[in-house]
Formats: structure tokens, C-alpha cells, sequence
């Protein structure tokens, strides 16, 4: 019963999510238009044949800007939980691994870190530092690598004592390797499934900087800032809203499927 | 309990200081001078009255003795002042946090009224129709962009249907009103934000319900108080759900930070004037001491969250209580 559960999950993620990919490798076939051109003449006109989404307040075509702007929205995701999965992995091995006072400190700066709302932390320093995508993707990644670093600590430090790890030891593994050879792979799993997980709330957290309008910057189209834009129209334009909401909704869900399908296979 | 309590506390003064040194570091991240935004853009200040206003701040000085004579000053109370208006950053905060405060305590109220029945039952029938449906719920929940929904929410129950008012606190004239009315006012102005944070919040705690009851469902003394023949209510809600409420105590604390983050998008959008909206606006505005300001209360208030929280679980739970001190 379970697993039928997540295989069923699992392969729906995987819809989901090829579609998606599928739209954004595919973009410039799937579309002729140019998400960048702006024909005042044609501002805010309903989906049709031409336009399948519509088009802005500026006139350009919706259809064409979700294309392309699934890369960024994409992009955003995968490089900001790249940067946390990084850093988090780094941290909570060495942390686990080291011990003793190194592990107390790493420790308490990730409480300390833990202790901030991140959208506050965020928000502070793309306003300091300008908002391109670098630096969205940056932050969004130095601010989400806590909850990784925990796992990992804990994994290393029930994995350090087995036999496997002490057998390393004795014939003289240097200790990057013996992280890097003998624990890391084995703490593999929970990572990967939490970084599945991370992806969605990158661009959860990308949509919602748009929002507050220090996102990722126009005429880039991001599936957040397209939102963003759509705000002001929202009475006679409500598919500037529809559209992008349901696109970010839909791939938070195919990562959150993905991610739960694997915790559910490697738990069993 | 005494002495558990002390433990807490002591642990408490390193992140403290923790926090401070990453508030004060985020504000000096930046090229240039935090004063920059006050002075460059105005034509009217000269370099002499620039280089004053370095000085005013301290800013002339080396990074380390900066930091330490701005902690002295917080370790006081005193937040500095607002490059904006000039007033004490500790008033500015003061008249806006209680709004944010009511709010997320609000949703938080009928966030747990609505969640635990959701996760008991979902629990208690596992594998039910009904249980199904509260996954997919939760599956949704957490994929829709909260402010998308306030969005919709505000559209359409407040532009389409007209039914409750979509910004601020209260309506125009209403300071002429009868307490009582006035009341009445903030009221129906608080009911869309509030739903839409408690929409939100749901998903996430009807899963840790659910995952909580369905663990104490295995449990040994659950299949003893069956065979003693009580009722499968009593059994739920008595022996399970007591237990299984248990680490919702920890998931309160740690969702202090989520619901402070939420509060700038919130109050954005239903333009109340809380704390988040203020941050909002010192970010915009390039405002140091507000930003370092609200940086270090809103992680002051998560510390608070997570030590009422440990002392509540301890309070509930004697082994905690009782036995030495984790970590």
C-alpha cells in the first residue's frame, strides 16, 4: 500500500517535472515570440490563439516570458540549494567528524543562524548588495545551509564509530578521505532528499523577493517577477496572476513529490 | 526546575551575541558608508555636512570599536536612531510590534484549533479517503506561494464580492467610533490577513499531527488501553493525542522565525502598519539602525519562542524535568 504510494508519487513527480524542463530546454522552439519585446499597442490582451497567455501591461507575451523565465525561476533553484547543500555538508561533516570544540562552535553559529527570520536576513542584504540573480541565488543559499548541516552531523556521528569507518582508520586513511570515501556516501540519502526539498522553497523564496520587488530584475522574466508585475492589473488582467502562480505551484509540488518519494524509498 | 531553567538561560548569552555580531555585520556588508543613502542623494548637503554625519554615527572609527560601542548600546535598550526621522529606533519598533505580535498569535490560535483535529483523524483512519485528501491538502499548502493566495483572497472577497476590507487596520473615520466599534472594525480588517496566514500555516502542522499520533498510535499502552475495553475515543484523545501534542511544543518555538519572515509580505499586502512593514520600509530606505534594530529583536523573539517552548515541554514532560540537562 505505501509503496504503491510513492511509486505513484514518484512518477507523477516525475511528470510534472519533465514537463517542465521540457518547456524551459525547449523554449525558444516552443515560442517565437520575443519575451523581451514590448508593443504597447497590444497591452493586456486575454489569451488567444496568438497569444496563448495573453499579454502585459506592456505588451508582451506572456507565453514567451513563462518559457524563458522557467530557466531563471530553475536556475534560481538549483544553484541557491546547490550553494546550501555545499556549505551544509561541509559544515556538519567536519563539524560531526572533528568534534570537540570545532563542533561546538560550527554548532553554535548554526543556532545563531537558525535564530534569524530569513526572510529579514535576505531582504537586508540583497537591499545592501544589489538585486541580480548572483547575488538572489547567493544569499538564498548562505541563509538555507542550517537544516543540511544538521543532518549531516548527525549522520556522521552515528556512522564514525562502525567498523567499516574504523577498519579505514587503521589502514591509514588520511581523514578527508575517510569523509569523503567512507561517511559522506553513506550519508547521502537524507541530503539528497532535503535538497530536493530545498529546491521548491528556493523558488518559493525568489517568487516572493519579486514580490517585494527586489527579486530577480525586469526585463529578465522570472515566473516571480511576472506575478510581481501582474499585481497592478489584477482586475482587468487576472491571467498576469493565474498563469505564474499555478507555474510556481506546480514546481514546488514536482519537487516536494519528488523529494517525498525518495525519503519513503529509502526508508523502507 | 530551578536549575534547568538556569541552564537555559546561561546558553542563551553566547547567541545572543551571536546575533548581534551577524545583525551588525549584515548593515557593513554593504560599499560605502550606511549614510551614503541619506547624503548622496541630496544636492543640498555638502561634504563638510557629510563628513559630520560620519562622525555623528561614529562611523570614522575602526569596525570593531563600532560594534562593541553600538552592543554596549543595545545591552541599554537603546537602538540608536533612525537615519529617516530621526527618532529612537527602540520607539519606532515598540508601536509596531504588538500588531505583528496579535496577528501571528491569532493565526497561530486557529492554525492549532483547526490542525490537530485535521491530524487526528487523518491519523486515526489512516489510509482513508479522508486522510488521502488531507495529504493532498498538505501536498498543495505547501506548494502554493502564500502571497499569491492573500492575492486571490484579496480580489476576490474583498474587490469582487466586497465583503471585508483589504488594507490597513482600521476604516476611515473610524477613530470617531465607540470603542466598542472601533473594535469591531480592526476585527473585520484582521479576518483576511489572519485566514490567509492560517491557510498557510496549516499544511505544515496538520503533518506534524499527523506524524506525531500515527507514532503513538504503535505504541504499547495505546493496544493496553483497547484491551482494557475504553472507547476508542477516549483512547484518542486522552492517551494518544496528550502524548503526541508533545513535540508540537518544540514545532511552536521553531516556527517563531517562518512567521516573523511572513510578516513582511503580509503586512505589505494588507498595508498594517507592523513590524515587518516597518522592515520592509527601512530596507527600502536604506535605514541602518531600524534594519540592525528589527534584525536583532526578530531573532531575540525566536530565542524567546524557543526558551518558552523548552520550559513548556519541561513543564509538560517530567523526564525532561527531572533528568540532566541534553547537550
Amino acid at each position: 500500500m505505501k509503496k504503491r504510494c510513492a511509486s505513484g508519487m514518484f512518477l507523477g513527480s516525475i511528470m510534472l517535472l519533465s514537463i517542465l524542463f521540457g518547456a524551459a530546454l525547449f523554449a525558444p522552439q516552443l515560442t517565437g515570440a520575443d519575451p523581451r519585446e514590448i508593443r504597447l499597442e497590444e497591452a493586456l490582451l486575454g489569451p488567444s490563439w496568438q497569444h496563448p497567455f495573453g499579454t502585459d501591461q506592456l505588451g508582451r507575451d506572456v507565453y514567451a516570458r513563462m518559457l524563458y523565465g522557467a530557466r531563471v525561476s530553475i536556475a534560481v533553484g538549483f544553484v541557491a540549494v546547490g550553494i546550501a547543500t555545499l556549505l551544509g555538508v561541509l559544515i556538519g561533516s567536519v563539524s560531526g567528524y572533528l568534534g570537540g570544540w570545532i563542533d561546538t562552535v560550527l554548532m553554535r553559529f548554526t543556532d545563531i543562524m537558525l535564530c534569524f527570520p530569513t526572510l529579514f536576513l535576505i531582504l537586508a542584504a540583497i537591499a545592501f548588495l544589489g538585486p541580480s540573480i548572483f547575488n538572489i541565488m547567493a544569499i538564498i543559499g548562505l541563509t538555507g545551509w542550517m537544516g543540511v548541516a544538521r543532518l549531516v552531523r548527525a549522520e556522521i556521528l552515528t556512522l564514525k564509530e562502525r567498523e567499516f569507518v574504523q577498519a579505514a582508520r587503521v589502514i591509514g586513511c588520511s581523514h578527508p578521505r575517510i569523509i569523503l570515501r567512507h561517511l559522506l556516501p553513506n550519508a547521502m540519502a537524507p541530503v539528497i532528499v532535503s535538497a530536493t526539498l530545498g529546491i521548491g522553497s528556493a523558488v518559493l523564496i525568489e517568487s516572493a523577493l519579486s514580490f517585494l520587488g527586489i527579486g530577480v530584475q525586469p526585463p529578465d522574466p522570472s515566473w516571480g517577477n511576472i506575478l510581481a508585475e501582474g499585481k497592478s492589473t489584477l482586475g482587468v488582467a487576472p491571467w498576469l496572476i493565474v498563469i505564474p502562480g499555478i507555474a510556481i505551484c506546480w514546481i514546488v509540488l514536482g519537487f516536494n513529490m519528488l523529494g517525498e518519494a525518495l525519503r519513503q524509498r529509502w526508508r523502507s | 526546575m530551578s536549575r534547568y531553567l538556569l541552564f537555559r538561560l546561561r546558553s542563551l548569552i553566547p547567541v545572543f551575541f551571536g546575533i548581534t555580531a551577524i545583525s551588525f555585520a549584515v548593515m557593513h556588508l554593504a560599499p560605502g558608508k550606511p549614510t551614503d543613502s541619506i547624503t548622496d542623494l541630496n544636492v543640498k548637503v555638502s561634504l563638510q555636512a557629510k563628513e559630520q554625519l560620519i562622525k555623528l554615527y561614529g562611523l570614522d572609527r575602526p569596525v570593531h570599536v563600532q560594534y562593541l560601542d553600538w552592543l554596549t548600546r543595545i545591552v541599554r535598550g537603546d537602538f540608536g536612531r533612525s537615519f529617516k526621522d530621526g527618532r529612537p529606533v527602540s520607539a519606532k519598533i515598540a508601536e509596531r510590534i504588538p500588531l505583528t505580535l496579535l496577528l501571528n498569535g491569532l493565526a497561530l490560535f486557529f492554525i492549532l484549533l483547526l490542525s490537530v483535529p485535521l491530524g487526528v483523524v487523518s491519523a486515526a483512519r489512516e489510509g482513508s479517503v479522508f486522510d488521502h485528501l488531507v495529504t493532498l491538502f498538505v501536498f498543495i499548502g505547501f506548494a502554493l506561494p502564500t502571497f499569491w493566495v492573500a492575492l486571490l483572497a484579496v480580489d476576490f472577497f474583498g474587490v469582487k464580492m466586497g465583503w471585508l476590507p483589504v488594507s490597513g487596520l482600521f476604516s476611515l473615520g473610524a477613530d470617531r467610533l465607540p470603542l466598542q466599534e472601533r473594535i469591531a472594525d480592526a476585527a473585520r480588517h484582521l479576518v483576511l490577513p489572519v485566514g490567509v496566514i492560517v491557510f498557510g500555516g496549516l499544511a505544515g502542522y496538520s503533518r506534524y499531527v499527523r506524524s506525531g499520533m500515527l507514532e503513538v498510535l504503535q505504541q504499547d499502552y495505546i493496544r493496553t488501553a483497547y484491551a482494557k475495553g475504553l472507547k476508542r475515543s477516549e483512547v484518542l484523545y486522552k492517551h494518544a493525542l496528550r502524548n503526541a501534542l508533545l513535540p508540537m511544543i518544540t514545532v511552536l518555538g521553531l516556527s517563531v522565525p517562518g512567521l516573523i519572515s511572513g510578516s513582511v509580505i503580509f503586512e505589505s499586502i494588507f498595508a498594517l502598519p507592523g513590524m515587518g512593514r516597518l522592515f520592509y520600509e527601512a530596507v527600502m530606505g536604506r535605514d541602518g539602525p531600524v534594519i540592525m534594530g528589527i534584525l536583532v529583536i526578530g531573532a531575540g523573539l525566536t530565542l524567546l519562542g524557543n526558551l518558552i517552548a523548552d520550559i513548556a515541554y519541561a513543564y509538560a514532560d517530567p523526564r525532561i524535568r527531572h533528568g540532566e540537562p541534553a547537550s
